[in-house]
């Protein structure tokens, strides 16, 4: 086996067009050169990315975590000379289930077009895995069944008859470890050959009974499933909502799935509870167990979810985590800022005057060439990097998974379930991500509220302009209480949001994922490929930004603004009219809430800056305050634009900016200073 | 799944989710679904989100 070779196009995902699968299929037809595709189908984290990953030799993203399988990927595969489209899916419990809650998981398999499907199941847990294999099989489709994880099936003292379990299921049964690669070789292999047949037989070259399945329901049901797969072929009108039965006839007629396939999908509340009683009966038949003393991971899973010591666990991973991002992005980033200033900052301050003769557009320019990526290097890389190492290692481990489990009471009251708590851990490195994270939310509804907690968390350019503009000179104490001023207006704001959004949170039903041992290369590879998505990401938002905000600074323009929103910032807030300036500019870089301040501060007072002259802690704390809650920089709002739409993310801005606003006027009001 | 017996394995504060363990499957449940496995034998865990 081999991966995909330097000519073949790559990954490529499948969500961006509709039904890009079948225009595939039906471009590559007409070019004669249709390769058979697979779908790769399992329960979540079963390891179906790892299982990809390992058959083409390229990174997915995985996590030991539900719900990490958010589109579709395809990658294209050599086995023994055949080659193939192998297509990863959402993990899903049924094929009625909604995992990415945009549409059930069969019409994301029908856009998969396979040829057959590859299964994969937890070797320790067939009892629970088996039914959706039995489902796939019902799609009148090829299926190979990988039994998976067996590594951990094994230290427990979990033995699977494969061969009987082919016997039972009527397809082959291959014995799988994703994280070492066992099995996977054999499993593809029995599966692209069996999907090639499956293209002779949609070719007429090969008879469609090979991939018929031997039936295992009463025959009664089976008989349903008949009448049923005949009224579907008929396009009868009884088969109620147009919106379930078209995709279904359509998918039936280009020959995706067997009619009774198609029945089986209507039919699946009849055929549900028959799956798992037969999926009982054959795990009992083919596992061999035999007494192990109990795994420490167990026990760590089980310590993981209990109040004690559960809970001071989780308390100090978090503050562990949050002083490592901390001190390591900290480090990291004098490093590179130092690396900068010695060596390329003084080639461009000499190299673009020179090229540009024009003195505004170069002053401009170096704003975006010298200052952005100064604050890309300073701020965005060490900080975010080093906070996605760390989430991959707590990914990988499975912790997360219980962290969201005793969190879950705690964001109940802001209408949001315990997995929030990923993202937000997240917000507190750089909210960009962490709006990509919410992801792992189900309902639009959560992911409006949780996209806006993210926004009121200081990320860490917003926690360094809170430190450093009043430690050295409102004292320690008074930065500890700017961020728990942040933290309760947060709160305040998020059951506000809770009441005013209609809806309400649903019950948590969570399974929760087995402690393991991480990984290294998963764990460094899972890093990278998010660190890369979020420099491609934020460098041009962050280069454009910081060019517009040079060239509204050195053609004076600031002034403007300044005799603009003075007065009022001055008689609401009691601030200086740069102070609100520099508030506005921050909407670009929100580490330049400090930076320009200080910059103003010079220009202001007339010598080196010290914004200790400038304003009395009053006015330095309700700046730190403010600043912190106002509106999300221009990186964020991108990400919440392309997350929740334009009108998601105008009224997570207004909310923010009133929230801000509101707090600071109070403030203003309590210290005096307005 | 109606008829399983299933083992609790720890309750979080507050009236948080409970966590049990369902054959070899650890489930975390919130408080209402919770109430209701408890006071009806038959009753069906819904499945997992």
């Amino acid at each position: 086996m081999s991966a995909t070779s330097p000519t073949s196009p790559g990954p490529t995902s499948l969500v961006a067009s509709c039904h890009p699968a079948r225009r595939l299929v039906a471009d590559e037809a007409a070019a004669g050169s249709r390769l058979p595709v697979i779908a790769l189908v399992g329960r979540p984290n079963v390891g179906k990315s790892t299982f990809l990953a390992r058959a083409s030799h390229r990174f997915i993203e995985t996590a030991n975590a539900p719900g990490t399988t958010v589109s579709l990927e395809r990658q294209r595969i050599t086995v023994r000379g055949r080659q193939a489209w192998l297509v990863d899916l959402p993990g899903t419990r049924a094929l009625d289930d909604e995992p990415a809650a945009d549409g059930p998981f069969w019409e994301l398999l029908l856009q998969a077009a396979p040829d057959a499907i590859l299964v994969v199941a937890d070797a320790g847990n067939l009892e629970r895995h088996l039914p959706l294999a039995l489902a796939c099989r019902d799609l009148g489709l090829p299926i190979v069944l990988a039994a998976n994880l067996t590594d951990e099936a094994e230290r427990r003292g979990i033995g699977v008859d494969t061969g009987r379990l082919a016997q039972l299921l009527g397809a082959p049964v291959h014995a799988t470890c994703g994280r070492t690669g066992m099995g996977v070789d054999g499993a593809l292999e029995d599966t692209v050959r069996l999907a090639g047949a499956r293209v002779a037989v949609r070719d007429g070259t090969s008879s469609p009974r090979s991939t018929v399945p031997a039936p295992v329901y009463p025959w009664s049901l089976d008989a349903k499933l008949t009448a049923e797969a005949g009224t579907i072929l008929d396009g009868s009108p009884s088969l109620g909502a147009a919106s379930v039965a078209a995709p279904l006839r359509v998918g039936v007629l280009s020959n995706v799935i067997s009619a009774r396939g198609a029945a089986s999908i209507r039919l699946a509340g009849d055929l549900e509870p028959v799956r798992w009683r037969v999926a009982a009966d054959w795990a009992a038949q083919v596992e061999r167990q035999r007494d192990v003393p109990r795994l420490l991971v167990d026990r760590l899973a089980r310590w993981a979810t209990s109040p004690w010591p559960g809970i001071p666990a989780f308390i100090a991973i978090s503050l562990a985590a949050f002083y490592a991002v901390i001190t390591v992005g900290g480090w990291l980033a004098a490093i590179l800022g130092e690396a900068w200033g010695a060596t390329v900052s003084p080639f461009l301050v000499a190299a673009v005057p020179a090229i540009v003769p024009i003195p505004l557009l170069a002053d401009s320019l170096l704003w975006a060439l010298d200052g952005g990526v100064l604050g890309m290097l300073s701020v965005g890389i060490p900080y975010v990097l080093t906070f996605y190492l760390l989430l991959a290692v707590l990914e990988d481990s499975g912790y997360l998974t219980s962290a969201a489990v005793l969190m879950d009471r705690v964001f109940g009251v802001l209408g949001l379930p315990g997995r929030t708590a990923i993202p937000l851990l997240a917000a507190a490195g750089c909210n960009v991500p962490a709006i990509y994270g919410t992801r792992v939310l189900r309902t639009r509804r959560e992911r409006l509220l949780g996209s806006f907690l993210i926004t009121l968390t200081p990320c860490s350019a917003r926690s360094a302009v809170v430190i450093a503009a009043l430690a050295p000179y409102a004292g320690v104490p008074a930065a500890i209480a700017a961020f728990a001023v942040v933290g309760a207006a947060a709160v305040a704001a998020g059951l506000g949001a809770n009441a005013l959004i209609p809806g309400r949170q649903p019950s948590l039903v969570l399974e929760l994922a087995p402690i393991r041992r991480p990984m290294l290369g998963h764990v460094l590879a899972k890093a990278w490929f998010r660190f890369r998505s979020f420099v491609v990401t934020a460098t041009p938002i962050m280069l454009v930004g910081s060019l517009v905000l040079g060239l509204i600074y050195e053609a004076g323009a600031w002034q403007g603004v300044a005799t603009l929103i003075g007065p009022s910032v001055e008689q609401w807030l009691g601030l200086p009219a740069i102070a609100g300036v520099a508030i506005a500019f921050a909407f670009l870089r929100k580490e330049l809430a400090l930076q320009l301040l200080l910059v103003f501060a010079a220009i202001e007072l007339g010598r080196t800056a010290d914004l200790g002259e400038l304003m009395n802690p009053a006015q330095l704390f309700v700046y730190a305050v403010v600043s912190s809650i106002s509106i999300p920089c221009i990186a964020t709002l991108a990400a919440l634009r392309g997350e929740l739409g334009a009108r998601g993310a105008a009224g997570i801005t207004v909310a923010s900016l009133a929230l801000a606003l509101g707090v600071g006027v109070v403030l203003a009001r309590l210290l005096g200073i307005a | 799944m109606a008829g399983s017996v299933i083992v609790v394995l720890a309750r979080t504060p507050l009236g948080g989710p409970v966590v049990v363990q369902l054959g070899r499957t650890r489930l975390a449940l919130s408080a209402d679904v919770a109430a209701k496995v408890s006071t009806a034998a038959s009753a069906a865990i819904p499945e997992p989100r």
